[in-house]
């Protein structure tokens, strides 16, 4: 250390000595731009701290910024040193050793030294704290994001397997009246039973529907679920489903995009059952009565053929429920092929395509 | 809790690094595929139906 102590010493006492000819040396032509900084540096500190005049020690660390532009010839370590230890910049001339105390202090916490209880306690909080947060984010993350693709690879699975299992099966016996449409077969609990085409909600939306409407299976991972006891497709009375608005596919996400006249397709191994929306409804939780028959007015028995379908609302709230209610309006025999405002679509492409149906 | 992991991990640095991916990769995959869906129904924004009691 004594060697970077010498070395030190010339460098404060040029620059001490220089700012004293500053002004003479202000007339010669052309001085070096390093030159020029450390004229203004100096000037600069013998204007702001006039006690530098009396002692050469204070420049050394007040021209920390002439000392820098010099470092390039010096070990950049010491101008750093002694511009660090400015309080102490008059006893920093006396004791050479401060510079690697001062290093030696820095490099402590670093080192690999076990922490005391009190702030390894802390830490660890302080730690679990934010995998805590972390797993938030990462629920939020499967909720909105990792639930819909699952939910929608399963529904075109499941679309798959129905559409082929009609393939294999014999329709059931159409009526003498055309317009009489054909009841589907009760299915049994977490049975898929038939596909859902909305074109409102896009050329390539389709979603099976099943039996049930427990969350899990039924509308966490097959679309939309039939109110147990409600009409089937066809039937005089309520086909009533739910279907998650928000999450796992989202089947029913646009629901409030529905306008009156819109069509909502519902294919069976039979056929396909035309409904057409008619109006919505806002209701709270507990209003089972828009299940019934004749909606809102669970006495009456009703003969029309009505499709109810409820979701959540508002999105993300379990506070009241979306419900929007539609009227058979058509019915084609599967043998006749889909009706013309799905033929064409991507979704019975799709569903046809694989399952031959 | 971190620095302990880390400290019990084998191997240098790139060993120790290739373990830790892998140990988040496993608690990644163990939240998502068995405790998100227990704690899903507890969330306010998957019910769907109505029903007599206006709960799920």
């Amino acid at each position: 250390m004594s060697t970077s102590h010498s070395a030190d010493q010339p460098v404060g006492h040029s620059s001490a000595r220089s700012a004293g000819g500053s002004v003479a040396a202000g007339d010669q032509p052309l001085p070096s731009r390093r030159e020029l900084r450390r004229r203004e540096a100096e000037a600069a500190a013998v204007q702001g701290e006039p006690t530098a005049v009396y002692s050469d020690v204070p420049p050394v660390f007040e021209q920390s910024q002439p000392t820098h532009a010099q470092a390039t010839q010096a070990p950049p370590a010491v101008p750093q040193g002694h511009g660090g230890q400015s309080p102490q910049g008059r006893l920093g001339e006396d004791q050479p050793q401060l510079p690697p105390t001062r290093q030696r202090r820095r490099r402590q916490p670093t080192a690999k030294e076990p922490l005391g209880p009190i702030r390894g306690t802390v830490r660890t909080f302080g730690e679990l704290c934010i995998t805590a947060g972390l797993v938030l984010i990462l629920f939020v993350v499967w909720q909105l994001w990792w639930t819909d693709i699952q939910a929608n690879r399963d529904n075109e699975v499941l679309a798959d397997e129905l559409t082929q299992d009609w393939a294999n099966q014999d329709p059931n016996e159409l009526s003498d009246d055309p317009d009489e449409p054909v009841v589907a077969e009760p299915a049994g609990k977490n049975e898929a039973f038939g596909i859902f085409y909305i074109p409102r909600f896009g050329d390539d939306y389709y979603r099976t529907v099943a039996e049930g409407v427990d969350l899990e299976p039924v509308l966490n991972r097959m679309g939309v679920g039939r109110y147990p006891n409600s009409a089937m497709p066809g039937e005089v009375g309520n086909f009533s489903i739910a279907g998650h608005r928000v999450t796992y596919g989202k089947p029913l996400n646009q629901i409030a995009n529905l306008r009156p006249g819109d069509e909502i397709i519902v294919q069976t191994k039979d056929g396909f059952y035309t409904y057409t929306f008619r109006n919505f409804d806002i209701i709270l939780p507990d209003a089972v009565e828009v299940l019934s028959p004749v909606p809102d007015a669970p006495d009456f028995k009703g003969k029309d053929r009505i499709l109810t379908m409820t979701a959540c609302n508002p999105m993300f709230s379990a506070r009241e429920r979306y419900v929007a209610y539609a009227e058979l309006t058509d019915w084609t025999p599967a043998t006749d092929g889909a009706p013309d405002n799905i033929k064409d679509s991507k979704a019975y492409d799709k569903v046809s395509k694989n399952g031959g149906a | 809790m971190y620095a302990f992991i880390w400290r019990i991990l084998p191997g240098n640095w790139v060993v120790k690094l290739i373990f830790a991916l892998i140990l988040i990769a496993a608690v990644v995959f163990l939240l998502m595929q068995y405790v998100f869906p227990v704690i899903a129904p507890y969330m306010p924004f998957n019910n769907a139906t109505v029903t007599e009691t206006g709960q799920q």
